[in-house]
Order: structure tokens, then C-alpha cells, then sequence
């Protein structure tokens, strides 16, 4: 056994416990004296001077800590984190992005991990951060601000997951759409919520800005949300090059008449069939019916507009 | 640097000799392994401490350290015998309710940022990823990236040719004839269908193109000169639209020429027919080409082949 390994300096504990501490983020006084509060009456007297005294080692050491209202922040760290003029501008490009967040806690965590990363900027990429002005993602901004409190909203319904009497526009059309809440997606700069019908077993993506009304109901659905499969072909080039999406499958084999079969679920049937449209006769649908009859009468439709 | 407080009763040192030395010890590990020789000879030559210190005091300070979370270890007597700072309690921690948040937070930026600002903030996060002790936050983020697997030194290249529209030479892996080198004019760097395209001129087909960036390997080429007299035929087509003019997404080689209820009439140029061709089919019975003949043809003729395989 070696005999040293059972010493160690109080002092080092204390004064690592404390940065520890001050390193997770703002520390209030309290915390903080407890490092140097002891069950002995004449030592809790002496912890504020002991305090000072491990407060005064760090700044002759070169790290600064300033309080505030009873609590201390950590203004610079050991860990020292160097980021060019192209970091910091995607920092503050991030900063001048927090108001996409909808609630309150996610922007206390973003704010946690702002200042987690600014606390440990070495003195060059401070200087850098004070001469950038911060990107205020203006556009962005405009949008959120404007549907802020719509997406926060439905993202309130995708977490009480009570089934949703959505009213929509579409094409000058008013839809209305009994269904279940998934997710807030987001497609070419849009907010989308993202919804499962039960009656069609398909998955709708609507446009937050067409929303006209949404009710919630007292209901919860306790049942399986499983969507229609769609399954189609594809050949030629489309199939060597094709990449599946995420909620695809595929086995990779082809088959004698060079087809690759795709197994499809989840996706918005409108995008679908937008998206394989585009593929033209190098792509078929095999199932299910229903989605093969949307495709054939689309298909005849465009036909019709020639005649 | 001894100085000293009173009171009536008891005197304070202004600061800890015990947590200074600590924290020096530390430090200097941080920068790099040290031996027992290189510690003593540091203490000794402090502008401040000059003082000898045992290896025995260095011993404690070492076993402090590690309990206060550092992992230190030594290597063999062959190798210097130094002491290596493995980790501790001050690299940068990610929380995962601030993982969650920052992933919502650039999801939503990557459907929304250009893509200049997309690979700064990629490499921004990547560099963020690197110095956390965790690998939560790195997954986290690559999971969500739409540059993920994307090599953000040829981003940034090819960025830089589409900016300066140059024409340069890329090794290809191309689905159908695998390794090709390709030469381009290129224009932009821009997402269909959440994949990254650089789109262009072809000087091999005379014709604009698009290419997907994952499959690019390399440039191998940037030319000081652009090619004159480029034999490029490009096609004018006209189509109506049935659609809320709100709703509308134009491309960048299209305009509206008239609007009458809501039937929008669009001009679309390009010297790529196939990608007009995409882009008119994805429409469905929302559109119809109106001229030129030809092309009204070879739609109708493709949705008759469309049909016939049902």
C-alpha cells in the first residue's frame, strides 16, 4: 500500500470544490460558504474571512469572479476555449437566434450554454466577441415573433397529446381535421404541425400560418398511431442514386425488370406524391390502393389539363 | 505578497499559499505532462514562490488533485515518468435539458439559415462538440445536422468557387459511372429535399446542372480563366399555376408574368430540360405547360408513360 496516497491538502479540495461549483454556472453565496462552514462555532464565524482569502488566491492567479446581489459568476476559467472571428460570428449568430425558442426553461438553458461557452473564451476571443455586433437573424425573428406564441402553443398540444379539431386553409379551401398532435416541423423556412389522422392513417403536415382555429378535446388517444405503409418502385438512375429518407426501407435488391422497392412511412401524402410525381415513369406505387388510385387520378388530371 | 490582515484576535494571510500552489501545479499539468524534476524546477524559478519543494509535498498535492475529480496518470520511468492530465472537473459540460435545447433551437436554423451561415455555425458546433467531456452533445448535433458527414474544408471551398463563380474540376462519385471528373461553372450551393446540391454549368454536357455535394470527393482543379463562347442552349418554357400567390415558391430562374384569379402564368429559363421537367411533374394537375410545343409534347408523352405503368 503506498503510504503517501492517503494525503492530500484540505486546501486544494476546497478551492477546486469552489471552482467546480462556480464553473457549473452562477453560485449563490450560500453554496458557497458551505465549502468553508464547519460543525466547529469558531470556524463558522471565520468562513467569510476564509472566503475572501481563497477569493483573493484566484484573482492573484488570474481568475476574476464578481458578485452580484449574493451571487458570484465566474468571469473567465482554466479551461480556455480560442474561437476565430468565424466562430464567434456564428455565436452571436446563435445568440441573436434565442428568440425561436418558445419557453421560458429552454431559454434559461439556452442562456446557461451561452454563458458556459463565453465564461471560457480566452481573452483574444473575448476581445473579438465585444467588436461583433450580434447577428439579429432579423427574418427569422419576424416569423417567431409573429408565430412565437402559435408554435409554443402546439408544441403544448404535442406534450398534453389530447386529439385536436384542426380548421385550415388550403388552395383557398377550409379543411378541417380531427387528429392526434406529433411534432412542430419545420420545411423551407416553415413551422408545420405535424398531426395523425386515425380515419386515413396518414400524417398531415399543417402550415401554421393556415391555421384558422384549433380546438382540443378531452380526449386522449390511447390507441397505436401506425400510418398507411406506401410502398412504390423506382428504377434506372433514380434507383442507383436514390438515398433513403429517414422513415424509408428498403431491401436494395432489384428486381428482374431492374426495380428497387421502397418501403415508405410517415410521410405527408401531399409531399409524397408531389415527391413522386417528379420521379416520372420511373417510379410506380404498388400500395396501397388508396394511394395508388391518388396517384393514377393525379396523373390523369395533369392529362386532362392537355386536352 | 505576504501581507496580512488583523483584528484583535486572530491573523489571516491575504490568500492561501496551500490552494495557490494547487492551482499552479494544475496549470501547469494543464499545459502539459510534467515530471517531478520539471514541477521542482518550476516552483523554484517562481517569480514568487522561489521556493524548494520535495517530491513528497508534490506527491500530496497530486493525490489533492485527483481527489478534487482530476484523472491523473504517470508514465513509465523510460518515458520521463511524467504526470499526464487526463481530465477534470472544468472542460465544458452540456447539460442534456441544454442539448435538447440547442438541438430544437438548430433544427430549426437549418431550415431556415442560408447556407453560408450553416457551415459556420456546423463548425462553430463541431468545435463546441470537441471540448466537451461528453459525447451526448456530439451526437446530439450530428443527428440533427443537415451537414452532417460533410467535410466542412470542401464546403467552404466550394462555397468560396460559387461566390466567385469559378469553374473548377471535381472528382465525382457518380451512381452511374462511379469516379468521374466532372468540370463546372459553378453558381450556388443550395438544399432540395434536405440534400445539398451545388448547382451549375456542366462543360461536359453544355448544360446547367446539379450535383449532389456528398458525392463530390474533391476539387481537383480551380481555373484562373472561365471558358468563353460556351455553347449553352437554354430553354424558355411557360406554365399556369393554379395557386394562392401567397403560397408560391418561385425558383430563382422563374417569374411571374401574369396573375388572373387564380391562375398564375410563370416563365421559367434553363439549359437543363430534365430539371424543368422535375419540376413541372411535381406540380400534378396544379399545372399546365403552355409553350413551347415541344415541351408541352414531352410532358404529355411522359405522363402517358407515367400512366401505362399502372
Amino acid at each position: 500500500m503506498k503510504k503517501m496516497c492517503e494525503k492530500y491538502n484540505e486546501a486544494c479540495i476546497k478551492i477546486f470544490k469552489m471552482l467546480s461549483l462556480l464553473s457549473q454556472g452562477p453560485t449563490k453565496y450560500e453554496d458557497i460558504i458551505n465549502i468553508f462552514n464547519s460543525e466547529d462555532k469558531n470556524a463558522k464565524a471565520a468562513a467569510p474571512v476564509i472566503l475572501n482569502k481563497y477569493l483573493n488566491t484566484l484573482k492573484i492567479f488570474g481568475i476574476n469572479i464578481t458578485k452580484q446581489k449574493n451571487i458570484y459568476y465566474l468571469q473567465n476559467s482554466f479551461f480556455s476555449l480560442s474561437l476565430d472571428s468565424n466562430e464567434i460570428k456564428a455565436l452571436q449568430l446563435l445568440k441573436g437566434s434565442r428568440e425561436i425558442l418558445t419557453t421560458k426553461k429552454q431559454k434559461e438553458h439556452f442562456d446557461k450554454f451561452i454563458n458556459n461557452i463565453e465564461m471560457r473564451l480566452n481573452s483574444v476571443s473575448k476581445d473579438i466577441l465585444s467588436n461583433t455586433i450580434q447577428d439579429n437573424n432579423e427574418q427569422i425573428n419576424e416569423y417567431f415573433s409573429k408565430y412565437g406564441d402559435l408554435i409554443s402553443e402546439c408544441e403544448k398540444y404535442c406534450y398534453e397529446n389530447q386529439k385536436l379539431e384542426v380548421s385550415f386553409t388550403q388552395n383557398q379551401k377550409e379543411y378541417k381535421l380531427i387528429c392526434n398532435p406529433r411534432e412542430i416541423s419545420y420545411i423551407n423556412q416553415k413551422a408545420y404541425l405535424s398531426v395523425f389522422n386515425h380515419i386515413s392513417r396518414q400524417v398531415f403536415n399543417v402550415p401554421l400560418d393556415k391555421i384558422i382555429s384549433i380546438k382540443q378535446m378531452p380526449l386522449i388517444s390511447k390507441g397505436q398511431e401506425i400510418a398507411v405503409t406506401v410502398v412504390y418502385k423506382i428504377r434506372n438512375n433514380l434507383a442507383k442514386a436514390y438515398r433513403l429518407k429517414e422513415w424509408e426501407s428498403s431491401d436494395g435488391k432489384f428486381d428482374e425488370e431492374g426495380w428497387l422497392t421502397i418501403i415508405n412511412n410517415n410521410e405527408d401524402f401531399d409531399r409524397l406524391t408531389k415527391r413522386l410525381m417528379r420521379y416520372d415513369y420511373n417510379c410506380k406505387v404498388v400500395s396501397p390502393k388508396s394511394f395508388k388510385e391518388r396517384m393514377k387520378t393525379t396523373i390523369d388530371e395533369t392529362l386532362k389539363n392537355y386536352e | 505578497m505576504k501581507e496580512f490582515i488583523k483584528n484583535n484576535k486572530i491573523t489571516y494571510n491575504l490568500m492561501s499559499f496551500t490552494a495557490f500552489k494547487s492551482l499552479l501545479i494544475f496549470s501547469l499539468l494543464l499545459e502539459s505532462p510534467q515530471s517531478y524534476d520539471d514541477i521542482i524546477e518550476y516552483f523554484a524559478s517562481h517569480d514568487f514562490i522561489k521556493e524548494k519543494i520535495s517530491i513528497d509535498t508534490i506527491r500530496v498535492y497530486l493525490n489533492s488533485l485527483k481527489r478534487a475529480g482530476c484523472q491523473i496518470t504517470k508514465t513509465k520511468r523510460a518515458e520521463g515518468g511524467k504526470f499526464i492530465l487526463i481530465s477534470h472537473p472544468f472542460v465544458l459540460d452540456i447539460s442534456e435539458e441544454q442539448t435538447k435545447t440547442i438541438t430544437k433551437l438548430c433544427k430549426t436554423l437549418s431550415k431556415t439559415l442560408e447556407i453560408q451561415d450553416l457551415i459556420l455555425l456546423e463548425k462553430f458546433l463541431r468545435k463546441i462538440s470537441s471540448n466537451i467531456k461528453n459525447n451526448s452533445f456530439k451526437t446530439a448535433i450530428e443527428k440533427i445536422s443537415v451537414l452532417s458527414g460533410l467535410e466542412i474544408e470542401l464546403l467552404e471551398n466550394l462555397l468560396n468557387c460559387c461566390l466567385n463563380k469559378q469553374q473548377i474540376i471535381l472528382k465525382y462519385n457518380s451512381p452511374r459511372s462511379g469516379y468521374t471528373d466532372l468540370e463546372i461553372i459553378c453558381d450556388k450551393l443550395g438544399f432540395e429535399n434536405n440534400k445539398l446540391y451545388i448547382y451549375g454549368t456542366s462543360l461536359d454536357y453544355n448544360q446547367s446542372c446539379y450535383l449532389l455535394v456528398n458525392r463530390i470527393v474533391d476539387i481537383k482543379e480551380i481555373k484562373s480563366e472561365k471558358s468563353q463562347n460556351l455553347n449553352i442552349e437554354e430553354v424558355t418554357i411557360r406554365y399556369t399555376l393554379k395557386s394562392d400567390k401567397q403560397e408560391l415558391q418561385l425558383k430563382e430562374n422563374e417569374k411571374i408574368i401574369n396573375i388572373e384569379q387564380n391562375k398564375i402564368l410563370i416563365e421559367a429559363k434553363s439549359s437543363n430540360k430534365f430539371a424543368l421537367k422535375q419540376r413541372i411533374l411535381s406540380h400534378g394537375n396544379l399545372c399546365t405547360v403552355i409553350e413551347p410545343e415541344d415541351f408541352r409534347q414531352e410532358i404529355i408523352s411522359t405522363l402517358k408513360r407515367m400512366r401505362a405503368e399502372y
